[in-house]
């Protein structure tokens, strides 16, 4: 048995076509992915905004031509009692949400201050047109903060820069009005130092969570579907390992045949190797995939997996090998249409094939449940996302009830098949 | 010797067609068979059929003394085959080729390799060890399928056309090696449409069309079946009018003829049968040119039996 497996494993490692097919294509297909997501991400990426923020005397010079006058959207607050109710206090606050007054420089703002609006307003008509345009400029007039936004090309980017601007300095005003009414109300509760200090910080009462084992990604659900796209394309393996062993295939079965081996060794040894292949084809996929994206830290989990998928790929080249009658060409085809209609319905092609295949899971739940690339893909999402390793298991075992519903077809079609073709 | 192969009333069907007619061989210890026969006579669908590579219709076959069965694993490891056509890996070297087929037969890995690096060294293959078989020439392949075949040093090897497109020299080398091969004690099986080769190198002829055995004998035995004994040739300038009748009244000769300018005569066994031929053209006053005077071959068997020519 191991010299079958050593034989059939070099064999298929060494043949350009299978490699080009289990591995080439699917490599192909991630680097396209990664370019593709690299911008998507990049476009809907936003970073820090970079604002010019009037300090000290006189800054409140009214808008001159050229900006949109605009009053950020607040109501109007009158005027503050306290710290809050000064410039000095909303310097704080902008202190507090840029990048320079955060603890892990993860702030909203790029703050650049001027001293007088008029410095503002050429600092942010000269930077336009660069990386780094400011969005505008904030000035503290007649005790209420104002924004004077550059006019934009109102692209969907630009404008929810501005509006980001915008409610950062509405929450800012709800906040001092908030704080002027407890001044009005009850004066006391301002002793307390930490509501004070909650009330100024705009991330002190907020977290950020995730419900997920690992944040959610939208285009790691692709790459899923690729890797379900990818462990189908080894069923080539399979397929030619197969039909390489049976008496029927031709001179070089027909010799394997009459060795001295038994039937059913040399058949375990030539499915081991071709599961051994298939693995290491879906691993160098899958370790390409991690250097750009992020699989969780389950690492054994994801092994674990990919050594399923690549044993349902070889179940399913097995399965179609046996097939009596079948020109080999037509037997390849098979698993190429297999492959194919399985990536479709697990949204390998596309926002609008994902949307069909969710659409078709929804409406005929069991149509996933025989999708091996599906499977698969649902068995890294459950890997990723889920807590608990429940979801996983229960796809891997879908997909090794697969494996043994084929091989157990396989096993009988080979029986007893004989060279019957001369 | 005892009958290594022994088939019985063979017969293997493939609808309509009849491919094996109540075929029977017997195949003795130590000798080197011969399966002749013109394409199409069913010489490789009886080694199938031997080694359980087709299903039969009816017949019994034995191996060893041991009837044979798809599952008789213990007789195919005393089994060497050398098919048709090359069958390797293509992407094995020769010497992971012959390393593989020989495991197939000898598990232990220290006896294997001394077994490939025989097989190797047999078939001349020690420089090429390392290459893979499409970077060989057409005769070095056959070398190669050869090894794979006998690298275990099978009782009994089948050699299933081993020459079928092979240059002058490899044929050569590789009728030497069998013959060798055969004189260090395997029993060989050995199928050809090539007279010539089964002539040179078995012991033991079988002659077989349609599926059914036509002849079985040596060489001589075969050739003392059929009335042919000698075919003379004479190059003639000009054949005189009357001399084909004379020579056709010879009480020795079977048929004579005029074929492009030579007088082609086939005779009964006889001890003078050249001397009365030239005795007929000296009373004709005709001049005799090159004369050939050849012995009966298989193919006049082949064409006492059938009525046709072993290649038609």
């Amino acid at each position: 048995m191991l010299v079958t497996f050593r034989a059939v494993f070099v064999s298929l490692m060494r043949n350009p076509g299978l490699l080009v097919w289990a591995v080439g294509l699917p490599l192909a297909l991630s680097t396209m992915f990664i370019f593709m997501f690299d911008s998507l991400e990049r476009n809907d990426a936003m970073g820090e905004l970079p604002v010019v923020v009037v300090r000290g005397e006189g800054a409140g010079g009214a808008a001159e031509d050229g900006f949109g006058g605009l009053a950020a959207g607040w109501s109007d607050a009158g005027s503050f009692a306290g710290s809050v109710d000064d410039e000095g206090a909303f310097l704080r606050f902008v202190e507090a949400v840029s990048a320079d007054g955060d603890p892990d420089g993860d702030g909203l703002l790029s703050v650049t201050y001027a001293s007088s609006a008029e410095e503002a307003q050429r600092l942010v008509a000269d930077s336009q047109g660069g990386d780094d345009a400011f969005v505008g400029y904030i000035a503290f007039e007649g005790g209420q903060p104002r924004a004077y936004l550059y006019p934009t090309t109102e692209t969907v980017a630009d404008l929810a820069k501005q509006s980001i601007v915008v409610l950062l300095l509405d929450q800012y005003v709800s906040r001092a009005s908030l704080v002027r009414g407890i001044v009005q109300s009850d004066p006391m509760l301002l002793a307390d130092g930490r509501l004070i200090a909650t009330m100024t910080d705009p991330f002190e009462a907020t977290e950020r969570i995730s419900v997920t084992q690992n944040p959610l990604s939208e285009k790691v659900r692709y790459y899923f579907a690729l890797l379900g796209f990818a462990a189908l394309s080894c069923a080539t393996m399979g397929l030619t390992a197969v039909l390489g062993l049976r008496g029927c295939s031709g001179p070089l079965g027909a010799r394997r045949a009459v060795g001295g081996v038994s039937h059913s060794r040399a058949l375990l040894g030539t499915l081991l190797a071709s599961w051994a292949a298939s693995f290491l084809c879906l691993l160098a996929v899958f370790l390409f995939m991690s250097l750009t994206v992020d699989f969780g830290d389950r690492v054994l989990g994801c092994l674990a997996v990919l050594l399923v998928a690549s044993l349902t790929a070889v179940s399913l080249g097995c399965a179609v090998a046996v097939i009596p009658k079948l020109p080999d060409s037509t037997r390849a085809g098979i698993i190429t249409a297999v492959t194919c209609m399985a990536a479709l319905f697990t949204g390998l092609y596309g926002q609008p094939t994902m949307e069909l295949a969710d659409r078709i899971a929804r409406a005929v739940p069991a149509s996933t449940l025989v999708n091996p690339a599906a499977q698969i893909a649902e068995a890294f999402y459950g890997l990723l996302y889920y807590d608990s390793f429940a979801p996983t298991l229960g796809h891997l075992a879908i997909l090794l009830a697969m494996c043994a519903v084929l091989f157990a077809l396989s096993a009988r079609a080979l029986r007893r098949q004989r060279y019957a073709s001369l | 010797m005892s009958d290594i192969v022994f088939v019985d009333n063979l017969v293997k069907r493939y609808g309509s067609m009849l491919a094996l007619d109540h075929l029977g061989m017997t195949v003795r210890g130590g000798e080197i068979f011969g399966l002749l026969g013109p394409n199409g006579s069913g010489k490789t669908t009886a080694i199938n059929c031997i080694l359980q590579l087709l299903t039969y219709d009816k017949g019994t076959i034995e191996l060893f003394g041991e009837p044979m069965t798809p599952t008789r694993y213990d007789l195919k490891r005393r089994i060497g085959v050398v098919p048709q056509n090359v069958a390797v890996f293509d992407e094995l070297t020769v010497r992971q080729n012959v390393d593989y087929f020989c495991g197939l037969y000898v598990p232990e890995r220290a006896r294997r390799k001394e077994l490939v690096a025989e097989a190797l060294e047999f078939v001349g293959l020690e420089d090429y060890e390392r290459a893979l078989p499409k970077k060989l020439s057409g005769g070095l392949q056959r070398r190669l399928n050869i090894a794979c075949g006998i690298a275990h040093k099978p009782q009994l090897a089948f050699f299933d056309e081993p020459t079928v497109a092979v240059d002058p020299q490899s044929r050569a080398s590789i009728l030497e090696g069998i013959k060798r091969m055969n004189r260090a004690g395997m029993t060989v099986v050995y199928t050809s449409h090539y007279m010539e080769e089964v002539e040179e190198i078995c012991s033991r002829i079988m002659i077989m069309d349609h599926g059914k055995t036509l002849a079985i004998g040596t060489n001589d035995e075969l050739k003392a079946q059929v009335k042919v004994g000698e075919r003379i040739r004479i190059d003639l300038g000009a054949v005189p009018g009357g001399l084909l009748a004379d020579v056709r009244a010879l009480a020795s000769v079977r048929s004579a003829q005029v074929d492009e300018g030579a007088l082609v005569v086939v005779c009964e066994n006889g001890s003078h049968n050249v001397a009365d031929v030239l005795g007929v053209l000296r009373r004709h006053r005709a001049v005799p040119g090159r004369i050939w005077a050849e012995p009966p071959t298989l193919n006049d068997v082949f064409l006492e039996i059938t009525g046709r020519e072993l290649r038609d």
